[in-house]
Formats: structure tokens, C-alpha cells, sequence
């Protein structure tokens, strides 16, 4: 059994003396794709947050969240900024839901681009040009030369999106986290962004943390699902077993609102 | 529809072009009639013009050309006393409760809004529990502020507050996009009890073909700020004929049986 590449162990997260996330124990395996499901406010995007060490003060995280370096474990919770520096972009990426979250609206893509693959990859000159515009061009974005001469504001929100997918790429994650990767697009560009994000997992051989509120957009995208409601995590299973025979109540209900919803349309390719 | 005559629309949009001051055009000649207690979807992706379409239909835009029809009459170009009948008639419902309404005031007087502004006499705090009641919210909700309550009782009280005058048509523009799975469905079913139980229309802009399919037995997708298709929502999601629609089908992600 190979060591986990996240292993979260009784996480919590506090806003002062409120507890907002409770007891968040799974862990991820090389090359797994978890989903956590849940509603808004239900304490999903503050789990990532807690994994990736970036919750903001005043909010504080307790229990733990290992991260597999290949050299040992850091974590999240303990560690210092500067450890979790070297981790982040290098074992973990990310993709949040708003694309300039990640995209600084000053610079040129390829310029944004090229800091981390400098960085990680220690590339310079052309060779560091080439590698941009292989990123671009790897993240299916048309005519990679202009992209990277655009501001961001040029490009439309799928495109964007794309952008920061590439830049969470940039470092070889051995783990992408995204949160709600989709969510601000059209069902037609989501539908592309998704496809990329498999294509890149399973290509990559990397794992997946996946976070959204639709069901059906996790079961598209993972192996096992994680629920949480008010904070806390109510269930775990693998996908398929958690839309065929889901067990806590709250769980129950979440799919069969779903499949109200996916009902109401003509059977069609799954 | 079966065979017999339509009735007459009550709202009717006849080539309608739009561009936005010195911008290019967003709708191009679209025309879209809905008879009384007929809901229709407008389908299409952000920038297709759908939301446009709707600032004209609610008259917060006028159309560059073409002309919008109320009960088979123009609407004037004025925007206050004229226009009285068509804003009693038809109503907004928006996709997000939490700037939709007004913070500072309770729940009763929002819903009591529209009564007043539009001068319909009668005892309003009646009037407000019967609306409260209708929409599934307890009568002591009106003296409450919005921040008490959550997304789905938020769009609750907007419905309540659009129902206050007595539409006969709602407008709407993504109003249960905001909300979770579960409460979209249940905003779903109060919006079917409404068409079943009084005959209200509506004209339902979303991006989203699985709402449509609940609430609409017609639907048109735009697509560039043109109609590209139209027919019974049944029809056009089995067989799509055109290429976009197509691909928008094929687009939502769907649940493994």
C-alpha cells in the first residue's frame, strides 16, 4: 500500500471560537481522483484551503493535513509558510472557481507563465519561451503565441480558466486540487474545461481533489466522494456506490434531487 | 398546442433588434409570442442576448427596432402612468436573492412594494401574509429582515413580491441558478404550483435545459442574439435540430444510472 499523497487526520478549522469545519478525516493515493460535495457554506473550499495551508487569519486549522513531498511529509496545518512555499506548485496545484484569483491582471500571460516553469523547471531564454507556449498549446488554448501576448481581459473566461489550469500545471503537481472549476462557465465551455482536466489527470498519472456543489459534475470527474454538510463530513464511498446506494440521509436526498433534476431530461449519453 | 386556435399572446416581441449605445448589435430580428399562461424558455450561453431580450420584454430597454405588443397593443414609449397596467401584469423574478432585495427593509414591506408603487388600494398586511403563505414562508416572516433567512427562502420572498400584484406573467432571469440542488428543486415546484394553480406564465431565461424542462412546454435557444430554434421543450431536447442546441444538449453533465 503506497503512502498516501494527502492524508487529512481529524481536520478542523476555526474562525475565533466557532468551529466551521469539524473532524475531516481521508486521505488521497497517488494517481486517486476524491470529490467533496456539499452545498455553500457546508465547508468544502475551507478544507482545501486548510490542505493547501492557506487559510487566512483569523481562521485557524487543527488536527492535521499531511503532505507526501516524496521526502517526507509536511503539514499543512503546522508548517511554516516558507516550508509550504517549496510545496505548493511542486507536489500540489491548484484551480480555484474565479480564474483571476490566480491570473495577475498586469501581466502578460506568457510572462505569468514563465515564472513558475523558471522556477520549477529552471529553464531560461528560448528554451523557457518554448515551454510556454508548449503549456499554452497543452491546455488546448488556439494560437498559443497570442494568448501569451495577451492581458487577460483580452481572453474570454474559459480561456482564462485554461490559463490557470496550465499555471497550476506549470510545477508537475503530483496532486491538483480544484475548487469549483467550472462553476462560473457556460455548460458548453464546462463541459471542455472538464474534459481537460481528465485528459491532464490521467495523462499525468496525477491525483485529483475535486470540490463542487453538482453532483453530477463529480461523479463525471472522481472515484470516490466525500460529503459534508454544516462542516462536517456525513459520508464517504466510492462514486458509483454513492449515487446507486447512498447511505446517510442527507446524503439520500442530495442524489435523489439530483436525479429529479437529471430526469427531467431525455436519456442521453453518460 | 393542439389544434384549436391559439388565443391572443398576451406578451408578444416582433423583430426585435437591440445594440447597446455605440456598441455593436446584440439581437438581431427576434420575434417571440407567449399566450396566456404559456411558459417559455429562452435558452442560450452568456453574451447570446438572452438577458437583453428580457430588459426589452421588461421595458427597462427599448428595442433599436421591431416592437413589443402588450394584450395585442404597442406598448407606448413613456415609462411611468402608461405603462401601469403592463407592470402589474407582468413581473420580474432575478437570479439572486441577496441583491434583489432591499437590506434595510423587512420582508413585508419588500413584498408590499410593488403595491404601493403601483397604486393597487387594499389592506396590505393581509395581503402580504396571504402572499407569504402562498410561497411556503410562516406569516411572522414579514416583520423579519432578508439577512435571517437563506438563498432558497430569499428567492421565496422575491417570487412572494412579484406575485403581490397579481401578475399574469413573470419574467425571469436564472432564478434558481444562485441556489442549491435540493432547494432548486423545491423553488422549482412552487413555480409548477403557480403556473397549475393560477395560470401564470413565464418567460424563463436560463442557461440551464434542466429547468427549462420543468417549468416550460416551449422553448427557443438564441445563440449570437439570433433565434436559431424553436418548438415544444419536449421535441427540441429529444431531436435538436440545430447544431448549437445539439451541442449544449450534449454539453450538461448528467447523473450515472
Amino acid at each position: 500500500m503506497t503512502a498516501p499523497l494527502l492524508d487529512l487526520d481529524a481536520l478542523g478549522i476555526d474562525l475565533d471560537d466557532r468551529s466551521l469545519v469539524e473532524a475531516v478525516t481521508v486521505s488521497i493515493a497517488p494517481g486517486e481522483r476524491l470529490g467533496i460535495i456539499g452545498e455553500s457554506g457546508s465547508g468544502k473550499s475551507l478544507t482545501a484551503l486548510a490542505a493547501l495551508g492557506l487559510l487566512a487569519h483569523p481562521l485557524r486549522a487543527r488536527g492535521s493535513a499531511r503532505i507526501s513531498t516524496g521526502e517526507g511529509t509536511v503539514d499543512a496545518v503546522t508548517a511554516p509558510q516558507r516550508r509550504l512555499d517549496r510545496v505548493r506548485g511542486a507536489v500540489l496545484g491548484a484551480v480555484f472557481q474565479e480564474p483571476l484569483a490566480s491570473l495577475d491582471p498586469l501581466m502578460r500571460v506568457g510572462k505569468q507563465l514563465s515564472w513558475p516553469l523558471a522556477r520549477h523547471r529552471g529553464l531560461r531564454g528560448d528554451a523557457l519561451r518554448r515551454a510556454v507556449l508548449d503549456a499554452l498549446a497543452d491546455v488546448q488554448l488556439p494560437e498559443p503565441e497570442r494568448i501569451a501576448r495577451s492581458y487577460i481581459h483580452e481572453i474570454s473566461g474559459g480561456q482564462r480558466q485554461r490559463v490557470a489550469i496550465a499555471l497550476a500545471l506549470a510545477g508537475s503537481p503530483r496532486l491538483l486540487i480544484a475548487d469549483e472549476p467550472t462553476t462560473a462557465l457556460d455548460v458548453t465551455v464546462q463541459a471542455g474545461v472538464l474534459d481537460l482536466l481528465q485528459r491532464e489527470v490521467s495523462e499525468r498519472g496525477m491525483a485529483l481533489l475535486f470540490i463542487s456543489h453538482d453532483l453530477p459534475v463529480v461523479t463525471r470527474m472522481t472515484d470516490r466522494v466525500l460529503v459534508m454538510k454544516d462542516g462536517r463530513q456525513v459520508e464517504v464511498a466510492d462514486t458509483a456506490t454513492l449515487v446507486s446506494a447512498p447511505v446517510d440521509p442527507y446524503t439520500q436526498q442530495l442524489v435523489a434531487a439530483s436525479r429529479a433534476l437529471d430526469d427531467l431530461l431525455p436519456e442521453g449519453p453518460r | 398546442m393542439t389544434g384549436t386556435a391559439a388565443p391572443a399572446p398576451i406578451l408578444s416581441l416582433e423583430n426585435i433588434a437591440f445594440a447597446y449605445r455605440s456598441g455593436r448589435p446584440v439581437l438581431h430580428d427576434v420575434s417571440l409570442a407567449l399566450a396566456p399562461g404559456e411558459s417559455v424558455g429562452l435558452v442560450g450561453e452568456s453574451g447570446a442576448g438572452k438577458t437583453s431580450l428580457l430588459r426589452v420584454a421588461l421595458r427597462l430597454q427599448a428595442p433599436t427596432s421591431g416592437t413589443v405588443r402588450f394584450d395585442g397593443t404597442p406598448l407606448p414609449p413613456g415609462r411611468r402612468a402608461s405603462l401601469r397596467d403592463y407592470r402589474r401584469a407582468v413581473q420580474p423574478v432575478y437570479q439572486d436573492p441577496f441583491s434583489s432585495l432591499d437590506p434595510r427593509m423587512t420582508v413585508g414591506d419588500s413584498i408590499a412594494e410593488p403595491l404601493r408603487s403601483l397604486g393597487i388600494p387594499g389592506g396590505r398586511r393581509a395581503r402580504v401574509a396571504a402572499l407569504l403563505a402562498d410561497v411556503g414562508l410562516p406569516a411572522d416572516a414579514a416583520g423579519r429582515y432578508p439577512e435571517a433567512f437563506s438563498g432558497g427562502q430569499r428567492q421565496r420572498i422575491a417570487i412572494a413580491r412579484a406575485l403581490a400584484p397579481g401578475p399574469r406573467l413573470l419574467l425571469a432571469d436564472e432564478p434558481v441558478s444562485a441556489l442549491d440542488t435540493s432547494v432548486r428543486l423545491q423553488v422549482i415546484e412552487l413555480f409548477q404550483r403557480l403556473a397549475a394553480e393560477r395560470g401564470i406564465g413565464m418567460l424563463l431565461v436560463s442557461h440551464d435545459l434542466t429547468v427549462v424542462a420543468a417549468l416550460c412546454a416551449r422553448v427557443a435557444v438564441l445563440e449570437g442574439g439570433r433565434l436559431v430554434e424553436e418548438g415544444p421543450t419536449a421535441d427540441v431536447l429529444s431531436r435538436p435540430a440545430h447544431p448549437y442546441t445539439a451541442r449544449l444538449l450534449a454539453s450538461v453533465p448528467r447523473l450515472p444510472r
